[in-house]
């Protein structure tokens, strides 16, 4: 899958993303990974969750050429029949949409297993 | 010897003695069967419980499109096919799981499962069974969605579990995603484990109803669609301390009788305890009022009773004498029924692999 370059103002706020299902009542957790212009991994940018599903990634000019990517899981409840879930992964600036997209694996259902998706992304100062 | 292997062991030999009068069995058939002749909760699938025989393969549905797209190809040329299941959420988009955890209403909505099926009415019959039920959990304190700090707990765990693993390349393959996925689901487990004991016995309340109509000839058309039986169902479980579990249920089936001597009516009403006061011992305990009715035949009415008494234990010390890991202790069966059928109560032991009574 070809990884989205997303535009941010450079004067702009700051830029977040958030991962959620906003459809489903469903758990969603995970990781935000951070990796630099040469896509060697740079550590965690922060964790996403029911109680906090935005994760701040910093300023467009501290994050230009930057790639991210959320990897999580539809968390199992034990569903039966298999619940629906579908991911959403939205990148924002000053709370403004910059992008918003479902990750590949981010749609079906979830039953006793947890369901894992990931969704890269990068961020340009434009 | 301790004490600990003592108890056990005293069992064992008093289940010895009995057995002129019990059954021993290899396996754990026996207290199953005791355990399982009535049951103390609603079925998974109403519909399915008004068709004869075991619906082999279940199609999970989940919009409404793909709902109507399955119910029209149940109908060829005018006839119903047999042989198709189905269940579905029909309130499946319940918002987010804030949302869900601030509104009982939503929790009922999102947990009531339709379901619906076709079968034939007998080997050789062109007749054709259709029936649509719903099951409603009204109340269900171990939904662990509904409960923050559950959910919380469980993210928490998986966040910690993804961290520990370090960064994936971008993009990994799915392959890759689903391993790192695996080995944080087996971190967790502990988490899971927990939260499953602390909430086994929560209050629990399930409601289930069922109709089914009979399609003459197998014809799909409104005159040919006649009435035939449909079903209540309720459960309640509550707790009482960490060990104990109290359940009561009711069950009434109605059909539609065509000829003397048919069961028209048929309901149950019981009750049951069940004690886990540690890990290697379990208790049951249960007495259920079974009635049936027939049509044109009130002399062939019957009413009777169920009864059963389980113990379950496992034994460290008697593992090393039995391969199986588990010893199973029974008495019940029914008590006289009307009609003057003499009582038919039976002991039982058994020793197994895999533990009969669970939480």
């Amino acid at each position: 899958m070809d990884i989205p370059s997303i535009s941010a103002r450079p004067g702009g706020g700051a830029v977040s993303v958030r991962v959620s299902d906003p459809t489903h009542p469903q758990s969603v957790a995970g990781v935000i990974w951070r990796y630099d212009s040469g896509q060697n991994p740079n550590g965690s940018a922060g964790k996403f969750g029911s109680d906090e599903s935005e994760v701040v990634l910093g300023s467009a000019a501290s994050v230009d050429g930057f790639f991210f990517q959320a990897e999580g899981a539809v968390l199992a409840q034990g569903d039966d029949p298999p619940s629906p879930y579908q991911v959403v992964v939205t990148v924002l600036q000053d709370g403004a949409e910059l992008h918003r997209d479902t990750p590949e694996n981010g749609t079906g259902t979830v039953g006793d297993a947890d369901q894992a998706f990931q969704y890269a992304f990068r961020i340009v100062s434009a | 010897m301790s004490r600990r292997a003592v108890v056990p062991m005293a069992l064992a030999l008093v289940s010895a003695t009995l057995a002129d009068r019990a059954g021993a069995q290899a396996g754990s058939g026996a207290i199953e069967s005791l355990v399982s002749q009535v049951s103390f909760g609603i079925p998974s699938s109403p519909a399915f419980a008004l068709l004869p025989g075991q619906t082999s393969e279940v199609e999970h549905l989940v919009t409404p499109h793909d709902f109507q797209s399955a119910i029209a190809t149940w109908v060829r040329d005018g006839k119903l096919h047999a042989g198709a299941a189905l269940d579905f959420r029909p309130f499946s988009t319940a918002g987010t799981l804030r949302e869900y955890q601030r509104h009982p209403g939503r929790q009922i909505r999102w947990r009531t499962v339709l379901s619906a099926g076709t079968a034939q009415v007998a080997d050789g019959s062109a007749d054709v069974l259709v029936s649509a039920g719903l099951r409603i959990p009204v109340i269900d304190r171990s939904d662990p969605r509904a409960d923050p700090a559950v959910v919380r707990r469980l993210e928490n765990a998986w966040q910690a579990a993804l961290l520990a693993q370090g960064p994936p390349g971008l993009n990994p393959s799915p392959e890759k995603l689903q391993q790192r996925a695996d080995s944080a689901a087996r971190l967790i487990q502990p988490v899971r484990d927990s939260i499953a004991a602390a909430s086994w016995n929560r209050l629990k309340w399930d409601l289930g109803v069922g109709v089914a109509a009979r399609a003459h000839g197998g014809v799909f058309r409104q005159d040919s669609l006649v009435g035939d039986r449909g079903g209540f169902w309720t459960a309640l479980a509550v707790p009482v301390g960490q060990a104990v579990q109290a359940s009561g249920t009711a069950r009434l089936t109605l059909a539609n009788a065509d000829s003397a001597g048919a069961e028209r009516l048929r309901g149950v009403v019981g009750g049951r305890l069940r004690v886990f006061p540690r890990g290697a011992l379990a208790l049951s305990a249960e007495a259920a009022q079974v009635f049936a009715r027939y049509r044109d035949r009130r002399d062939e009415d019957e009413n009777w009773t169920h009864v059963g008494v389980q113990l379950e234990f496992s034994s460290t010390f008697l593992a090393r004498f039995i391969r199986s890991g588990w010893i199973g202790v029974s008495y019940g069966g029914d008590l006289e029924r009307t009609g003057g059928r003499s009582p038919q109560l039976s002991f039982q032991y058994a020793f197994y692999q895999n533990r009969v009574l669970k939480r």
